[in-house]
């Protein structure tokens, strides 16, 4: 059997800081991995300090929150990995995704938004402690902040031997989930553009129990509503979205995006001054990411361009649409050996349980059962249970997977 | 030598394992390991085994048995294996003290943070062992939050108090208690969640108030690190200890004034009542500096109306202070919104504030736009929040169903699916009608079959009722599965009399001629959503069952006959009485008229329905209910629900009744019924009519407590609206009866209102003509929530420009007499008119 998690060791030079001096933040994030043990990315005023100063801390909140915690499982909360931040030499990208794989978040801070120096392009780990959240919670609006992401000649010196070291064990669902919600967000399109008094409307409209059903988000005079039949974009787990509430008042736009057919994973993007903060639901509150499977049909077929995002090596940027690179700062090899339905797959073809009939269908033999595989109008189709359940929505079942590996 | 401790544990002899462990060194100790930890395990599996099989191989007892092994295995194991073994492997505190107080390992710190984490609950925590240790120098503090936190539950006895226990071991004055301040904890292992389920004087608040007047504990750190407490990430019901235990310190206005900066950063605080406490903190601490306009602004974005008025109460009007609060405007309360405006309107004119309130415009209260328009220099007009379309935009409404299966792999497929889910009653009907059509087995069909019979059977093996039984649709699908696959019907265990047991029994029709190998025609396959069936439809398929030398099967002739029916056909044999009643607990009522006497014929659809509304008083009402096992299975019940709702498309108002008797008794959600909605989804059909019963069900759901059902409740009013099918009259006076009779909740009823009223002009016109019928329709004193409603006419009579047009229900607002919200508004509307 696999290992279910890879342990993470976070070593900083020592722990990031945060102060607030006559009207000037100073903040200074400490680096772990990447493109060196402690890189030093950037230097420089974010001008918005307030509003980074929130959307931080609402990324740290995410970072440690498990929206869902399923019934059975004992109460403790398990280590939740740091933020990831990218420095690409004209943005800064803050990345975290929650530790129950349902909520990923993101803050990109833009050229408007910063004025300083990047010293290296790469992506890192960022310390991100309580005590830094509880100085960034006293931002006020008109402040600027200094932003330092790795030590910088000071913290090395004084440092000395207080060098910090965690280690987390990182459940490789969520490295898995960290991947499908990039792909979920590059098959998502517009659905809905709202003004700052609509998002704040919105927002503070949201209830702290919406049910267990998923939704239907429907555009309407000023603004949104959520609906229970069908029409709109499908959501679900809405009150995820509740710790925006703090920020609608910052923001200037509050746009929605949703997949066009199937599950209803959606994106929402807050355009805040200089910087723009996205937040991506899983479908479902008890629903991560990690199981989605939309990278495994291409893993199966052998699709070169899956490879590095099942990785983690790309990023997708809704605002242009496009997938961004970033290299994840912890080591991660064997991409189809953590995919258990693909390793099934892989097992029915060395076992020979595939054949074709005439017809074009496939008969994949599994548990002593025959299932027919045939190619509809609308992909593959399968007579297994899974298929029954989920569809095509949640990625293909090992017997589809079978099927596709054999026919190429 | 391992032979001695065989004995020794057999025996459950603690003391004697003790003894010996004392004589040896670690390399012995790591030679009895395994034997230790094999006879550990052993008994930890029979332990449990017990409960089950009540076979218990030893002598002596369990506990006993374990209290030696555990302490032979702490004795004897290293680090890794005890982690490993978790709290099972624990011993008694005192043995647990006596064998490391002994072996003295070199991990005895990991293992004492170890032992702290895995053993600190409300009922015990290895606090006093710890600590022990800790004073015999054996272990230095454990840096672990798990330290402070077992002292919560750790230090209190039958006899001692928190209070008197700190007294006691005053280093713990000097450290420990201070660290209370840093751990947030969790689940039943923190300060808030001790204090909740204590008598005050076992309390921790109590015990460190005590403290800090007997001079223990200096008054000011005490206030400061309860405010360091509030600023740290905590979960809201952690966080409250802290800002009540700061107030039971009473700080002086001047020991509030030297902490005016703290409070200023709780302001930013992402729990709403931590802010309310800093904002009355900073109430008291007397005048503010200048300089705290920035950060008390923060708090105006609560969602209290008590908090934003006693922020702008310390806010001085400033053309600053102005600005800053036109960026809070867009709020989603008016009664917050109207605050924050008249707060503008005190403060000096500025370009900044008005671009504030050009900005928000959308998330205005149309009732503010003049007042906004004013300080605009604009035209009211061109303030209009709500910029609605004369009609609505809704999302099309499925009114077609899906055609019918066409091959064997559609027909695989589909019943597969419906092993799984039934989202739609329709593909239940899909799949009868394919199988009744190509029940044919052949050796091709036979192999297909193959991987649903065997997940048939499995359902059917499992907690699934026998299929036919009038039970569940997903057992009487597996049922028809397997009778398919391998030609034979399950016998029914147990018929129950319902209406589901009606369309079991189709069910087992078309599961007979599938096990016969007979193919045939299914007459009642609807032609429409909602279960109709059109006429020339039905006489095309006995045309061709007559062609193919079938005799159609006699309960889908009923069930085609029903679904032909005509409304004007159908003359309803009882009406329904309703109401609801009581004082304190006020309970929903409703029953046939007259009282359905006599039990129906198994086959007499029509008088099923009406013998499921009836109630209490009739023992042989339960098993006419849907489904016999109503309350039981949440998803199967929605699913029998929504097929039940096909049966007779035509009068679905006993359907209707009994979704009224379903939501009406648990509007306040006492119980998940998850089901009820699934009574309200027919309404959304655009041909649907909505009759009495229809719009009783759509009142109560429009105020229902349930997130859900009222919802849909809100989407069944908005096409109702559109489609021309809500009669307001009737809906406005069975509201304004159920509201008299206190079951309606006037909050809810209004919000579910607004959201409908964002959809069109058409949509505003309806809401406000349904709330004057409403209001119309009350009587005796105003509702204490009636403000809720009279908030929203107000706000949709603004943005139409028109005043209340019904005489009757300017004479109820006439007699709202006080200075309430109720009857301010009520002035307003009038003043309007």
């Amino acid at each position: 059997m696999a290992s279910t998690a890879m342990e993470l060791v976070y070593r900083y030079v020592t722990e990031s800081r945060c102060a607030i001096d006559e009207g000037a933040t100073r903040l200074s994030l400490q680096t772990s991995g990447g493109i060196a043990p402690n890189p030093r990315l950037f230097e420089g005023w974010i001008t918005s300090g307030r509003p980074a100063a929130a959307a931080l801390l609402l990324l740290g909140h995410v970072a440690m929150t498990r929206f869902y915690t399923p019934p059975a499982m004992v109460a403790r909360i398990l280590m939740a990995a740091d933020p990831i931040v990218t420095a690409d030499g004209e943005n800064v990208r803050f990345e975290v995704f929650s530790p129950c794989n349902g909520v990923y978040a993101r803050l990109d801070l833009g050229p408007s938004s910063l004025d300083g120096a990047f010293f290296a392009v790469g992506t890192t780990n960022v310390d991100f402690g309580p005590h830094l959240r509880e100085v960034l919670a006293g931002v006020g609006s008109a402040d600027r902040m200094f932003l330092g992401i790795g030590p910088d000649e000071v913290a090395v010196t004084t440092a000395g031997g207080r060098a910090i070291e965690r280690r987390v064990s990182l459940p490789l669902r969520w490295v898995k989930g960290l991947a499908e919600v990039q792909l979920a967000q590059s098959r998502m399109v517009l659905h809905a553009q709202l003004d700052a008094g609509e998002a704040t409307q919105f927002l503070q409209s949201l209830p702290a129990d919406p049910g267990r059903d998923p939704v239907y988000v429907q555009a309407v005079a000023g603004g949104l509503r959520i609906s229970r039949s069908p029409g709109g974009v499908k959501a679900g787990g809405l009150e995820r979205l509740r710790r925006l509430r703090d920020l609608s008042f910052m923001a200037d736009r509050l746009r929605l995006y949703g997949v066009a057919t199937g599950d209803p994973a959606t994106a929402w993007v807050l355009d805040l001054p200089g910087m723009r903060l996205h937040v991506v639901l899983s479908p479902e509150r008890a629903r991560g990411f990690s199981g989605e499977g939309a990278v495994l049909t291409p893993l199966a077929s052998g699709d070169d361009s899956a490879t590095p995002l099942a990785a983690g090596r790309l990023g997708y940027d809704l605002d242009r649409q496009a997938f961004f690179p970033r290299e994840l700062p912890f080591a991660r090899g064997g991409h189809e050996s953590q995919q258990p339905r693909l390793r099934a797959a892989r097992r029915l073809v060395a076992d020979g349980a595939v054949r074709f009939l005439g017809n074009g269908e496939a008969v994949v033999t599994s548990s002593g059962v025959e299932h027919r595989v045939r190619w509809a109008k609308d992909g593959p189709h399968c007579t297994c249970p899974w298929f029954a359940r989920h569809g095509a929505g949640r990625g293909a079942c090992k017997h589809v997977l079978a099927a596709q590996i054999v026919r190429a | 030598l391992t032979g001695d401790f065989d004995a020794a544990l057999a025996a459950g002899d603690v003391d004697a394992v003790v003894a010996g462990l004392q004589s040896l060194g670690e390399a012995d100790r790591r030679r009895l390991a395994p034997r230790a930890l094999a006879w550990f395990t052993e008994l930890k599996r029979n332990t449990i085994a017990v409960i089950t099989t009540g076979q218990w191989p030893y002598t002596s007892d369990s506990d006993t048995l374990l209290k030696a092994a555990r302490a032979m295995v702490l004795g004897t194991a290293t680090l890794a294996e005890l982690r490993k073994l978790g709290a099972w492997a624990a011993p008694d505190e005192a043995i647990a003290y006596r064998v490391v107080a002994d072996r003295r390992p070199e991990w005895l710190p990991e293992w004492a943070a170890m032992t702290l984490e895995n053993q600190t609950t409300s009922w015990g925590t290895p606090f006093a062992l710890v600590r022990r240790l800790i004073a015999e120098g054996l272990v230095p503090r454990p840096s672990t939050p798990w330290y402070p936190l077992s002292m919560i539950y750790g230090l209190q006895r039958r006899d001692r108090d928190v209070y008197e226990a700190l007294k006691a071991d005053p280093a713990l004055l000097d450290d420990e208690v201070w660290r209370l301040f840093e751990v947030e904890g969790g689940g039943d292992t923190s300060l808030a969640a001790h204090d909740k389920y204590c008598g005050e004087r076992q309390s921790w608040t109590w015990a460190l108030l005590q403290l800090s007047r007997d001079g223990l504990l200096p008054h000011d750190r005490l206030l400061d690190a309860s405010l360091e407490a509030l600023r740290r990430d905590f979960g809201a019901f952690r966080a409250g200890w802290f800002s009540r235990f700061h107030e039971a310190m009473r700080p002086s206005p001047d020991e509030r004034a030297a902490r005016t900066d703290r409070y200023l950063t709780l302001l930013h605080s992402p729990i709403p009542a931590t802010v309310s406490f800093a904002v009355k903190a900073l109430r008291r601490a007397g005048p503010l500096p200048a300089s705290a306009v920035e950060p008390l602004s923060a708090a105006l974005r609560s969602s209290a109306g008590s908090v934003v008025r006693e922020v702008l109460e310390l806010l001085l009007p400033s053309s600053r202070s102005a600005q800053l609060a036109a960026g809070y405007l867009p709020h989603r309360s008016i009664e917050i919104q109207t605050a924050l405006l008249g707060f503008i309107e005190k403060c000096p004119p500025d370009p900044a504030v008005r671009e504030s309130l050009a900005r928000a415009g959308s998330g205005l209260a149309p009732s503010l736009s003049v007042r906004v328009a004013t300080i605009l220099g604009a035209q009211p007009a061109r303030m209009a929040a709500t910029a609605h379309s004369p009609t609505a935009s809704l999302a099309p409404r499925e009114v077609s169903v899906s055609d019918p299966v066409e091959s064997v792999p559609d027909l695989v497929e589909l019943l597969a699916e419906l092993l799984e889910k039934i989202d739609d009653p329709h593909d239940i009907e899909r799949a009868l009608d394919g199988v009744a059509r190509f029940c044919k087995r052949a050796p091709e069909t036979a192999s297909r079959l193959g991987p649903i019979a065997k997940r048939a059977g499995k359902l059917l093996e499992g907690r699934v009722p026998s299929p036919f039984a009038g039970v569940s649709v997903r057992s009487d699908l597996a049922g028809l599965i397997t009778a398919w696959a391998t030609g034979a019907v399950a016998p029914v265990a147990l018929k129950h009399r319902s209406l589901l047991a009606f369309l079991s029994g189709r069910v087992q029709e078309v599961a007979a001629r599938a096990a016969r190998n007979e193919p045939g025609v299914l007459l009642s396959l609807p032609t429409g959503r909602g279960g109709t069936l059109a006429a020339d439809a039905l006489e095309a398929r006995r045309q061709q069952a007559r062609e193919m030398g079938c005799r159609p099967d006699p309960l889908d002739e009923i069930q085609a006959e029903l679904r032909t029916r005509q409304s004007s056909e159908s003359t309803p044999s009882h009406r329904f009485v309703y109401g609801a009643s009581g004082e304190a607990h006020v309970s929903f009522e409703l029953r046939p008229d007259p009282r359905v006497a006599r039990e129906p014929a198994p086959t007499d659809v029509p008088a099923l329905f009406y013998a499921a509304v009836e109630g209490g008083g009739s023992p042989w009402a339960r098993p006419f209910d849907y489904c016999a096992a109503m309350g039981e299975r949440t998803r199967e019940l929605s699913e029998a629900i929504r097929w039940v709702a096909t049966v007779w498309p035509s009068n679905r108002e006993p359907f209707y009744a009994r979704g009224a008797l379903e939501l009406g008794g648990n509007i306040d959600w006492w119980q998940a019924r998850w089901y009820t909605r699934s009574f309200l989804e027919p309404l959304l059909l655009p041909t649907e009519p909505v009759g009495e019963m229809a719009t009783l069900l759509l009142s109560l759901g429009l105020a229902a407590r349930e997130a859900g059902e009222r919802g849909l409740a809100t989407d069944v009013a908005i096409a109702a609206i559109a489609d021309g099918r809500l009669d307001l009259e009737r809906t406005g006076k069975i509201i304004g009866d159920l509201t008299n009779s206190r079951l309606l909740k006037g909050t809810r009823l209004a919000s579910a209102l607004a959201d409908a009223s964002r959809m069109s002009s058409q949509h505003v016109t309806s809401v406000c003509e349904l709330i004057e019928v409403v209001l119309s329709a009350l009587d005796g004193p105003p509702p204490s929530d009636l403000h809720a409603l009279l908030s929203l006419l107000n706000e949709l009579q603004a943005s139409l420009d028109h005043g209340i047009r019904r005489p009757t229900a300017r004479a109820y607002l006439v007699g709202i007499e006080g200075t309430g919200k109720a009857a301010t508004l009520a002035r307003h509307l009038l003043a309007r008119s």
